[in-house]
């Protein structure tokens, strides 16, 4: 069935000035740089992956170093092959645009922006908890049931710098986390009322 | 199934411009959200594997990809680069207007609907069945129908203006 006034909205449509050339060159100038980015990390691992090797001959051969030969070659091991395929299994994901429709694009980031929140309120949890801690170890030294005042002065105050630190970066990831919430809020009550 | 990308981005580059328009106002962040869209279709293309529901698949990646940038756009407030608006006289003779005019304020009344119709109505435009378009958008075909009729109903009101 011909609607008249979708045909002229058809027609007025498709007479944009549409060029794609630029974009279309761009793309085929970076067509290598996802090869190139998985290349450097497996390049990376590798190296990883050799020095481990070594570092495992040296723990063989030596007597009095090998636990510390033994520690630095599973670092070395485990640590590099396991964040390269986290990063490749997020790059994966991060790249599956056509799973999802925009929808439920919305919604995931809609529950990410409040998974987020509810950890990000954790940081203050945190606080309280070290501030318990130092707390308890202040009795303790009030109690003289141990001698190290001297210490506790410097480890307090490197905590309360950090605790400080850690508030302050709390509040504004908070803030924004908050603003992404309302804006996936705002789009998605836009698919509900639709 | 092997593609050739830069022939299908070639062939539908055209129609993903013209949605990705309908999203972004500024020129340089439309060019860039465009090359996003291309190296998404790009990379998520050895994964199709009926030939039949390509247009559904390419327009559903540009579609997410575009409300992706609108929600970091709204995260991120800036001056927004407005369309030309028209003088009343000039709407008058709307029958006078040239092509691109009528073009240019299409896609204005289009960005301007809320995203669930603006999503329906530019795979219209761009020539999807409705049960395309319900593929492309996670919809069934009678929901389609609904938001059509309503992105029609809104579009008249706002050109008749």
């Amino acid at each position: 069935m011909s609607d008249p006034f979708l045909e002229q909205l058809r027609a007025d449509w498709t007479a944009q000035d549409t060029d794609i050339a630029s974009a279309l060159a761009r793309i085929r100038r970076q067509r290598w740089r996802p090869w190139l980015a998985l290349a450097s990390e497996v390049c990376g691992c590798a190296v990883a992956l050799l020095t481990g090797a070594f570092f495992v001959l040296l723990a063989l051969r030596s007597e009095d170093q090998r636990l510390l030969y033994l520690l630095s070659a599973s670092a070395l091991l485990v640590l590099p092959p396991a964040f390269a395929a986290v990063k490749f299994h997020t790059r994966r994901k991060a790249l599956a645009w056509a799973d999802e429709t925009p929808e439920a694009l919305l919604r995931v980031g809609s529950k990410r922006a409040e998974a987020a929140l509810r950890l990000n309120r954790m940081n203050s949890l945190g606080i309280v908890a070290l501030a318990a801690f130092l707390a308890l170890l202040w009795t303790a030294a009030w109690a003289e049931l141990f001698e190290a005042r001297r210490f506790l002065i410097v480890y307090t105050c490197a905590c309360a710098i950090a605790s400080l630190w850690v508030w302050r970066w709390s509040r504004a990831a908070a803030k924004r986390l908050q603003r992404d919430r309302d804006v996936y809020a705002r789009l998605l009550q836009d698919y509900e009322n639709s | 199934m092997a593609w050739d990308v830069e022939r299908v981005i070639a062939e539908h580059g055209p129609g993903l411009a013209r949605v990705i328009a309908s999203y972004e106002r500024d020129w340089a962040l439309r060019e860039d959200l465009l090359q996003e869209v291309f190296l998404a279709i790009a990379s998520a293309l050895p994964r199709l594997v009926e030939p039949e529901k390509l247009r559904p698949f390419i327009f559903r990646i540009a579609h997410n990809r575009a409300v992706a940038h609108v929600a970091k756009q709204m995260r991120q407030p800036r001056a927004v680069a407005e369309f030309p608006d028209l003088a009343p006289d000039e709407i008058e003779q709307e029958h006078m207007l040239t092509a691109e005019a009528r073009s240019a304020r299409l896609i204005e009344a289009v960005s301007s609907l809320k995203l669930p119709y603006r999503q329906v109505i530019t795979l219209v435009l761009e020539g999807l069945s409705h049960r395309e378009i319900g593929e492309a958008l996670g919809l069934s075909e009678t929901n389609v129908g609904v938001r059509v009729s309503r992105a029609k109903h809104q579009l008249k009101a706002m050109l008749e203006r």
